[in-house]
């Protein structure tokens, strides 16, 4: 294991571990983000009420949002 | 005379259709139960179609996932004294705090649009029953009024009491079961707001069906 840290030049720690799997999840957050999106747009088009424009909004925010996030996670 | 005799003068009879329409009541949107609720339609509607009700579970169903959310929100002030999470750099803490209340917020919206978006739909020609399971799954049931048989409700356990909700349980003539077979012809309708006010209108609406001479018995 020593080897191969001193081949790749990277130090493994819990850190580094859990960085990786937080970034892994904030990514499949983003999925499931962009997956709300496409069913409140469904689920307003089943049943359409005066107040779906505003939910449709909140999960458009949301998925921006995530965006933003998963770029900082990323980039941190 | 005695106190029995009385009773039936005692009791306070429901509003009626036409009475709620006058009234303007049950107009909220985000409620649980809307009454000829203004610029709502559904996917498979006719023209000459009217809603007459459109509702959803008691607001009170949702107490559930927002005391779980609730508590969640106030998880990572303390996760520092796991020693396990105190070892993890700075910057590994606060993406896990990102991330956690990213999904946090995720589970919030995702219970909120289940909420809102499983209705009920009765108009003046049938009923809609609207189930989205999961985000990936969605199950419409449809009946004409003219072929329901029987109708009736049950409230059952505390809330149910304190905030006037119940299941309401619609017999169809139906022969049909859905798709994963695991439900028969008849239709429920769960944590109903008023369910004592909706039956009253359904009922209304069979009798109404009854002197058209549309049923099918």
């Amino acid at each position: 294991m020593e080897n191969i840290e001193k081949l790749t030049n990277i130090q493994v720690t819990v850190s580094s571990i859990i960085g990786v799997m937080v970034k892994i999840l904030m990514v499949l957050l983003l999925v499931l983000a962009m997956v709300m999106v496409r069913q409140s747009a469904l689920m307003d088009k089943v049943v359409k009420l005066p107040v779906g424009n505003k939910v449709k909004l909140l999960t458009w925010s949301y998925f921006g949002l995530m965006i933003v996030l998963t770029a900082i996670v990323i980039l941190v | 005379m005695a106190e029995l005799f009385n009773a039936q003068k005692q009791t306070e009879e429901l509003p009626g259709l036409a009475e709620l329409e006058e009234k303007g009541q049950f107009k909220n949107m985000l409620g649980s139960l809307m009454v000829s609720p203004e610029r709502t339609s559904f996917e498979s509607q006719d023209n000459d179609e009217k809603v007459i009700i459109l509702g959803r579970k008691h607001f009170s169903t949702n107490l559930g996932w927002m005391t779980l959310a609730c508590m969640a929100f106030f998880v990572p002030m303390f996760w520092g004294e796991f020693p396990m999470i105190k070892a993890l750099t700075i910057n590994v803490n606060f993406i896990m705090t990102l991330a956690w209340y990213s999904a946090l917020l995720f589970f919030v919206i995702q219970n909120f649009l289940l909420w809102f978006y499983n209705v009920y739909i009765v108009t003046n020609e049938r009923l809609v029953d609207v189930d989205f399971i999961g985000l990936l799954y969605k199950d419409i049931d449809v009946t004409q009024i003219d072929r329901i048989e029987d109708v009736n409700y049950s409230q059952r356990g505390m809330m149910a009491s304190i905030f006037n909700f119940g299941s309401v349980v619609i017999e169809t003539a139906s022969e049909q079961k859905s798709d994963d077979g695991k439900r028969g012809p008849d239709f429920d309708f769960e944590a109903v707001a008023n369910p004592a006010l909706v039956v009253k209108i359904i009922s209304e609406l069979m009798e109404e069906a009854d002197k058209n001479g549309e049923r099918r018995d």
